[in-house]
Parts: C-alpha cells; sequence; structure tokens
C-alpha cells in the first residue's frame, strides 16, 4: 500500500486541495458574479411582467449588451417565466409552448396546445423549429427542477435568432401540481 | 521506462492536463451555471453545492496546470483519480434515477452536454489514462 500511495504523495495531494480550495474561495469572493455560498437554495427568479409586455420597446437585462449577439432581440437572453406569466401568453396567443422532454414522456402526458422539441433529438425537428413565428415567446420547458431541458433548448433556439425566447422553468411537475389539464397522444 | 512509454506518458500528461485545465477554466467563468449543474445532480446539500463549485474548478486548473509543468505529478493525478471517480459515480446515479439533466462536465449548453453513457465513456476513459500516469510516476520514482 505504502508503495502505490506514498506519504508525500498524500502530502501533495492535500496540499493541491488546500491552495485550490483557497483560491477558488478568494477569486469567488472578488468575483462580482460570484456565488454566495450558502445553505439556501436560492428561489427562481422570474421575469418581470413588463418584459413580456407586447407593446414595449425592447428591454435589457442584468445590463448585458444585446446588440453584441442578438441584435433583433427583446432581452439579453431566454427569461425565466411563472406557470402564471405562461398561461396568461398562452391565453392571449402570444406563446407556443415547447415541450423539450422526449417523445415518449411527451405522448404520455402533456400541456394542451403545446409542441414537442425533444432536446436531445433537436436536429430531426429543424423542421418545425423553422416553421415557428419570431414574434410569439417560445416558451420552453420540461419536468421542472432539476430538469433542465427547457431550458437548454431555450437557450439553443435564443442562440439560433429567436427574439422572444422563454423558460417556464417550474415545468410539468408545477403543471401538475396545481391541476392543469393533460393530454394524451394515442 | 523505455522511451516509447516515456513519450505515450508525456502524451497522456498534456492531454488530461488541456482536458481538465478547459473544464476548470469553464467552470471558473461562470459558478452559477456550475452550481445549478451540481445541483441538478441532487447528491449533495446546497451548501456542499455552492461550496463545490467554488473551489473545485481551481483544483481541476491546478492539477492540470501541474500536469502541463511536471511538478507534483503523483499528487495531482492522485486527486484527478479521485475527481473522475466520483464524476462518474455522480453520472452513473442521475443515469440511473433517470435524470433529464446536463452533465455540467465543460459547458452547460451545446451537444452531447447531458449525462449519458457517452459521458460515463469518456470519464472512464480519463480515468484509465490518469490512472496509468498516476502508476508509471509512482512505479518510476520506486525504482529510483
Amino acid at each position: 500500500m505504502k508503495k502505490f500511495l506514498p506519504f508525500v504523495v498524500i502530502k501533495e495531494a492535500f496540499l493541491i486541495i488546500l491552495i485550490g480550495g483557497f483560491v477558488g474561495m478568494a477569486a469567488n469572493l472578488l468575483n462580482p458574479n460570484g456565488i454566495k455560498i450558502s445553505s439556501e437554495r436560492p428561489p427562481i427568479e422570474y421575469a418581470d411582467d413588463s418584459v413580456l409586455a407586447e407593446d414595449l420597446p425592447p428591454v435589457q437585462i442584468n445590463g448585458a449588451n444585446q446588440d453584441d449577439f442578438a441584435p433583433d432581440s427583446e432581452t439579453a437572453g431566454p427569461v425565466v417565466i411563472s406557470m402564471a406569466q405562461m398561461k396568461k401568453l398562452f391565453a392571449q396567443k402570444q406563446a407556443v409552448l415547447l415541450d423539450a422532454r422526449s417523445k415518449n414522456e411527451y405522448e404520455q402526458g402533456h400541456i394542451p396546445g403545446a409542441i414537442n422539441i425533444p432536446y436531445e433529438s433537436m436536429e430531426d425537428y429543424m423542421a418545425k423549429i423553422d416553421s415557428l413565428h419570431e414574434d410569439k415567446w417560445l416558451v420552453c420547458f420540461c419536468d421542472g427542477p432539476p430538469c433542465d431541458l427547457g431550458e437548454l433548448l431555450a437557450n439553443e433556439l435564443f442562440g439560433m435568432g429567436f427574439p422572444k425566447v422563454a423558460i417556464f422553468q417550474d415545468g410539468m411537475n408545477e403543471w401538475n401540481k396545481q391541476g392543469g389539464k393533460i393530454e394524451k397522444t394515442e | 521506462m523505455d522511451t516509447k512509454q516515456n513519450v505515450l506518458v508525456l502524451f497522456l500528461r498534456w492531454i488530461v492536463a488541456i482536458v481538465f485545465i478547459y473544464a476548470g477554466v469553464v467552470k471558473i467563468i461562470n459558478p452559477s451555471s456550475f452550481a445549478e449543474a451540481i445541483d441538478n445532480y441532487r447528491i449533495l446539500p446546497y451548501f456542499l453545492v455552492t461550496l463545490t463549485a467554488a473551489t473545485l474548478p481551481w483544483i481541476e486548473l491546478i492539477c492540470g496546470l501541474l500536469l502541463i509543468f511536471g511538478k507534483w505529478i503523483r499528487g495531482s493525478s492522485l486527486i484527478l483519480i479521485l475527481l473522475n471517480l466520483v464524476f462518474l459515480f455522480a453520472i452513473g446515479s442521475a443515469l440511473a434515477r433517470g435524470l433529464d439533466i446536463s452533465c455540467g462536465c465543460f459547458s452547460e449548453t451545446g451537444e452531447g452536454a447531458k449525462v449519458g453513457i457517452a459521458r460515463l465513456g469518456e470519464d472512464f476513459i480519463l480515468l484509465m489514462a490518469t490512472a496509468f500516469i498516476y502508476m508509471k510516476n509512482i512505479l518510476r520514482d520506486a525504482q529510483n
């Protein structure tokens, strides 16, 4: 054992972890975008309703410079919306709901009116993606935390140039919890 | 060790080093999305999630740099072996639980970012390469 794991090696490893830990904590403290060391998971921050209003001029979020990468976008990236915001947008026919889960999961039960674009096989759904209207909010979702397929799909769509992309982060779990209707595909 | 083996170990060392330097830097640039990625695995309590997100990328980066410069090779490769084992366990458990999450290995978006068999395979190859570097250096030093 001593031959394969000499004390000096354990000492080296221990020192590396110590230095890495110290530098990491210091860098995190100095980093304005650093994370808060805490035992409390931060709550989901939903976009302000004004971001979703139909006739307002484009807004900037978090001071990001939208001109750099998406000149026509309304926001600096996909915005996170609540279930109430999602329902309102959908009822006002301002949104298209995009279910990022697998085809199988979608068929077993989905929000009525939602379109299935599985993130994992996005390339097979390009025709569907191309047919999406740029003037509508594309609301992406999956099961809800910890699933992040909705967020990944939203990032992809925003990167493809869709200007109004939203993430319904609470996803199907919240929809079911609140007794939302479910449609099955036969 | 003969020259051929020396070259192989050096080559592997650099490959592993570049992989971990890249992985570290990507996570250092965006610590909050790395924290989110760790949290999505639902393995650690949130306090340890934040602590890991702040420190782990720097440990990866330091280990990578040490491997490049040929210092403390055994210590850094030992850490990387342990890290790869942890990653294998985390990805394996996420797969077993059917979690639809991104790996958090290198970046948050893009093709192949999701946990899956491919990620397990990549990790296993990295583990083997790192273990080879460790053993070769341990045996060489034992001979000297």
